[in-house]
């Protein structure tokens, strides 16, 4: 296993709260308890709403928000107990791609520097006429002309600054990038050219990837795996050739659901999805199952205790003990 | 290999591009009020620097012929070489005048390298770091702020004795003050920015995030607060010279000028006020319409 997630909670003491103790109401609970495991060469696609704590995990991963409990394991060894140096050893095998392509890149360096930065970070003793060459090497990985190297980020447009941000997350030949809604600032028509570079590329290099993305039809084109979250639990794990026929948790579904269908007549009459109220403050404390607020299936039982995250089917995990499998037969969908 | 698609847009074309330090040349230099006041500076400097060698007197000498009867003899004339006229002392004005700007732009440009060295040093550790040593870091500011500090070196001047490092180390203790709650603020918010957190994630060291990623961001607001803060500087120094603390004799500033021609008003010799006055404001106009040049230069955006 290349990267093992182990009950990881990640909590926020909101401002204004003087006891700063545990369970008090002020402190807010990003990640409750979330494990999972990746493979090399593997994509795992996490999704989920808005303060679903998707991002937290990303950024609990590469250590940019302190973890309260449980444990990151990369190859092998904890990350909680590492030093700085083998930290920064491992940010050349871990890397990122954010939201924002243009506000990733700094405005005043050249997209050439921007893109060598990693290199003269984790290799010191390369030639500067080496950088040079492997930096336009990348850039023609990514559909990038290296004649660009000297221009700057401002230059450029959305899609092209992604694919300068992917070069930069590239250059050190990761085995993790870590891909944060890396498509959501991006008109739909670049979306599709930036997709399938990331998969491309992963097939050639063999890099794993952690896909964060609220948009399912983008997680299943990548991912092998998918990971529905909801207010920093896990809802449901399946294999994304599965996610629409044998998909169960009422979540899932209503995630499925909820994707529009690019056809106005039968999006006017179709049933849409029900779901009641916003999601719950993330503050109130919960007892059962998160999702119980808003779910069409609950029961009373369904507040009082914990629901936990079994394993249902080869490779399938749920976190609903009520919902039914869907029967072996294709469903049309 | 992934054969790679280029996009084919004007950006194919090879060669350096237009930094953001170009762009804001460029509108600079559409920005016809910043250039006249940058040319006026110039030829302010220029005459603060090179106006004495054209002028057959010094600015110590005194004119004897004048002395008694400065209203007639000592006014501004070409014939008689005191093309600015003379003080009650039957000095030379032009000569003074020049030597009065030289010293005003000196207090000034001394004064906001102070700040610009001093204060965003402070101000991006400060912002950088956070937490309790920005706590620390920033309640000093404001306790530094809150002493009266003109009156603290009013007091310090008459102690003393009056001198011009007296005067620097007054104006370098207050100069930094505003700079570094300005940086600071800045780099909170560059800060949170994604590139600063994508150089985390990458590796990139505390020290070379803001040296390489944080600085070169500040330095535009830098700039701008640094050329307002010049002509401030002056009024400071002036107002000082003008209580008579300041710069002494035979040394002078625009604030002592002012401060003599002022005092003597009355006695039909206006010019003595006139001269030092107009470059003065022509000095704060220039300065305070060359930053807010460069703001909009850097800033396009707030551009109405």
């Amino acid at each position: 296993m290349l990267l093992q997630i182990e009950n990881v909670t990640v909590e926020f003491s909101l401002p204004g709260s003087p006891a700063r103790g545990r369970h008090s109401k002020n402190r807010l609970t990003a990640l409750a308890g979330v494990s999972f495991a990746l493979a090399e060469r593997e994509t795992l696609g996490i999704v989920g709403e808005s303060g679903s704590g998707k991002t937290t995990l990303a950024r609990a991963i590469v250590g940019m928000v302190p973890v309260q409990e449980g444990r990151i394991v990369w190859m092998g060894s904890d990350l909680s107990s590492t030093n700085q140096d083998s930290r920064r050893r491992i940010r050349k095998d871990m890397t990122m791609i954010f939201q924002n392509p243009l506000a990733s890149l700094n405005p005043r360096m050249t997209i050439g520097q921007i893109i060598a930065e990693p290199c003269q970070i984790h290799e010191p003793g390369v030639s500067k006429t080496e950088i040079r060459r492997r930096v336009a090497e990348t850039m023609e990985w990514v559909g990038l002309a290296p004649a660009l190297a000297n221009r700057y980020p401002h230059e450029f447009s959305g899609g092209q600054c992604q694919r300068i941000g992917i070069a930069r997350a590239l250059i050190a030949r990761p085995r993790l990038i870590i891909c944060d809604e890396p498509v959501a600032a991006l008109d739909v028509s670049i979306r599709a050219q930036i997709v399938n570079l990331l998969k491309q590329l992963q097939d050639e290099f063999g890099i794993s990837m952690i896909m964060i993305s609220h948009d399912l039809s983008v997680i299943r084109h990548v991912s092998h795996r998918i990971m529905v979250m909801y207010l920093g639990h896990v809802m449901e794990v399946i294999p994304s050739r599965h996610l629409l026929q044998k998909s169960c948790h009422p979540y899932t579904r209503t995630l499925i659901e909820s994707v529009p269908v690019p056809d106005p007549k039968i999006q006017k009459t179709r049933e849409l999805p029900v779901i009641k109220s916003d999601p719950p403050l993330m503050n109130t404390p919960a007892s059962g199952c998160r999702f119980a607020t808003r779910c069409p299936i609950a029961r009373d039982s369904c507040s009082d205790s914990q629901t936990a995250l079994l394993e249902v089917e080869s490779g399938h995990w749920l976190a609903c003990p009520y919902c039914e499998l869907p029967p072996e037969f294709e469903s049309g969908n | 290999m992934i054969t790679a698609r280029l996009q084919s847009e004007s950006l194919s074309e090879p060669g350096p591009g237009r930094s953001l330090w170009q762009d804001a040349r460029r509108r600079i230099r559409q920005n016809p009020v910043a250039i006249v006041s940058f040319s006026i500076l110039v030829l302010v400097g220029v005459f603060a620097l090179f106006g004495p060698i054209f002028s057959g007197w010094s600015s110590e000498d005194i004119n004897w012929n004048v002395l008694g009867n400065v209203e007639t003899a000592g006014r501004p004339a070409l014939d008689s070489g005191h093309y600015f006229g003379t003080d009650q002392l039957g000095r030379d004005l032009f000569v003074r005048t020049a030597h009065g700007v030289r010293v005003s732009l000196m207090v000034g440009i001394i004064g906001a390298l102070i700040a610009i060295v001093v204060g965003t040093l402070y101000g991006t550790i400060a912002g950088y770091v956070g937490g309790r040593v920005d706590n620390l870091m920033m309640r000093t500011v404001d306790v530094i702020m809150s002493i009266p500090y003109m009156f603290v070196l009013i007091i310090l001047l008459v102690m003393f004795g009056q001198s011009i490092v007296l005067l620097f180390v007054g104006i370098g203790l207050v100069s930094w003050l505003d700079m570094a709650r300005i940086v600071r603020g800045q780099t909170l918010s560059i800060k949170n920015r994604e590139f600063v957190e994508s150089a985390i994630v990458i590796g990139v060291p505390p020290a070379l995030i803001i040296l390489r990623h944080i600085l070169p961001n500040l330095v535009g607001i830098v700039i701008v607060y640094a050329t307002l803060l010049i002509p401030n500087m002056i009024i400071f120094e002036s107002f000082i010279s003008f209580l008579g603390l300041g710069i002494q004799e035979p040394n002078t500033s625009l604030g002592v000028l002012i401060s003599e021609g002022a005092s003597q008003m009355q006695y039909g010799v206006l010019w003595q006020l006139g001269f030092p006055l107009f470059f003065f404001i022509v000095i704060q106009f220039g300065f305070f319409f060359l930053g807010d040049g460069i703001r909009d230069a850097l800033d396009p955006k707030d551009r109405h």
